[in-house]
């Protein structure tokens, strides 16, 4: 055997490695395409649940001092009755398919959460070197926040975090969401890798799944505010289950359904 | 200008480059996900955006985590898979024949040596933006990037003595 190797020097290998990489600058995504307009309203979706956050009330200067004492006895005990509640209180989340690890203020981390087969801390403990490239701490908590989809999130800290961070303590996967868990499974076996679904086609299996899981109250909607047409033919895929809202929202007029 | 229109300008300008990091490290599919993934923790850190040119280390930055994550899925997925069916495992990157071994050395790498390679010469960063994105000293990047290279052509020349023997065994 020769070997005649002939090793590039930097010079060389430059080009090499440009010549392999695999999107060039000519392949580059258009980001007014349609893909980029369903990622862009799924992200601007976040608008209204940030919205509807609680948002702090400045309070009024009381002109009397008696006032001013009677306030501060009812914030005592609002307060303490507040503490109480949420101490001791556990909430079930309103979005469980996804939680956040929060490493401080600057850091945190979405991941995918399956409420049938795991619990928030052990999930945030696995990812943690990951996410943060670090080991993960000691003590990690699983909360509630107190938006209206009720994420769930988990702090550094024990129990007391929860309350730290204006949420209650995580009570664990409703029966309900044990069975969406088991609903997106399904639906996503059903789904093609690659293809066309009709929106009444797809429309129609997703009552059926939501049927077979006994998923009640749920509601079926197109979503109108991606800026490309709906229900107006094309391919049609899901775009997002609002949990909170029991809804699942479809998307037409897509030039290829692919798998969510 | 609004939060949303400032927010919508800056995904227009930084979208080919977010989703080109994905395809670069992912399959399509998975790299449009990361993506969308990206944008929905910039919106909720919007407060958070960085001015002119550092919004796309940033971006990357958390793209690089979206995908860390997506790819620690993804082996315990086939992981599960491996078990319940007894299927192999899929290949997690295939080397392209048309490329002499670039791809494949570079999979033989790693997965730091890999990334600082990838954001110079392919996400076409500059040193300080590779620092920002990784989270380290924008002083070391040099020194980084030179032993990455060193360690790519090792593996370069491993793959064409293997090519070689292979050749010659008419393999």
């Amino acid at each position: 055997v020769v070997y005649e190797p002939h090793i590039p020097i930097d010079d060389d290998l430059l080009p090499l490695l440009r010549e392999a990489n695999p999107v060039l600058a000519d392949d580059l995504a258009d980001p007014h395409s349609t893909a980029a307009n369903q990622i862009l309203a799924a992200a601007m979706d976040q608008t209204a649940r940030r919205l509807l956050r609680p948002s702090r009330v400045a309070l009024r200067r009381p002109r009397i001092i008696g006032a001013v004492a009677a306030l501060a006895l009812v914030a005592l005990i609002a307060t303490a009755a507040t503490y109480t509640l949420v101490v001791n209180w556990n909430r079930h989340a309103g979005t469980s398919s996804a939680l956040d690890c929060v490493a401080s203020d600057q850091a945190d981390a979405h991941i995918t959460f399956d409420p049938r087969a795991d619990n928030p801390v052990e999930a945030c403990r696995r990812a943690w070197p990951h996410l943060f490239g670090t080991p993960a701490p000691g003590s990690l908590t699983a909360c509630v926040d107190g938006s209206p989809q009720g994420s769930i999130k988990v702090y550094l800290g024990d129990i007391g975090v929860c309350q730290a961070n204006g949420a209650s303590s995580y009570g664990g996967a409703t029966p309900e969401q044990r069975r969406l868990a088991d609903f997106r499974d399904d639906l996503t076996a059903q789904l093609p890798e690659h293809g066309c679904i009709p929106y009444d086609a797809l429309q129609h299996t997703v009552e059926a799944t939501l049927a077979k899981h006994r998923l009640q109250g749920w509601s079926i909607t197109p979503y109108e505010n991606t800026g490309v047409p709906t229900r107006t033919g094309g391919c049609a895929n899901v775009a997002f289950i609002d949990e909170p809202k029991r809804m699942i929202v479809l998307i037409a007029g897509l030039a290829e359904t692919t798998k969510q | 200008m609004n939060d949303e229109d400032r927010f919508e300008a800056l995904f227009r300008a930084t979208y080919p480059r977010v989703l080109a990091y994905g395809r670069r490290r992912l399959t399509a599919t998975v790299a449009q996900d990361v993506a969308a993934e990206t944008y929905v923790v910039a919106w909720r850190r919007r407060q958070q955006l960085p001015e002119g040119d550092a919004v796309l280390p940033w971006l990357l930055a958390i793209a690089r985590r979206v995908t860390a994550n997506h790819t620690r899925s993804d082996r315990r997925w086939r992981r599960l898979r491996h078990r319940l069916s007894a299927e192999p495992p899929l290949p997690v990157v295939a080397s392209n024949g048309d490329m002499p071994g670039v791809r494949a050395a570079l999979t033989r790498l790693s997965s730091d040596d890999q990334e600082i390679l990838r954001l110079a010469y392919w996400d076409d960063l500059s040193y300080d933006e590779i620092a920002a994105v990784l989270s380290i000293s924008a002083n070391s990047i040099g020194v980084r990037l030179h032993r990455a290279r060193q360690r790519l052509r090792t593996h370069l020349a491993d793959g064409q003595l293997t090519q070689t023997m292979e050749a010659a065994r008419g393999v």
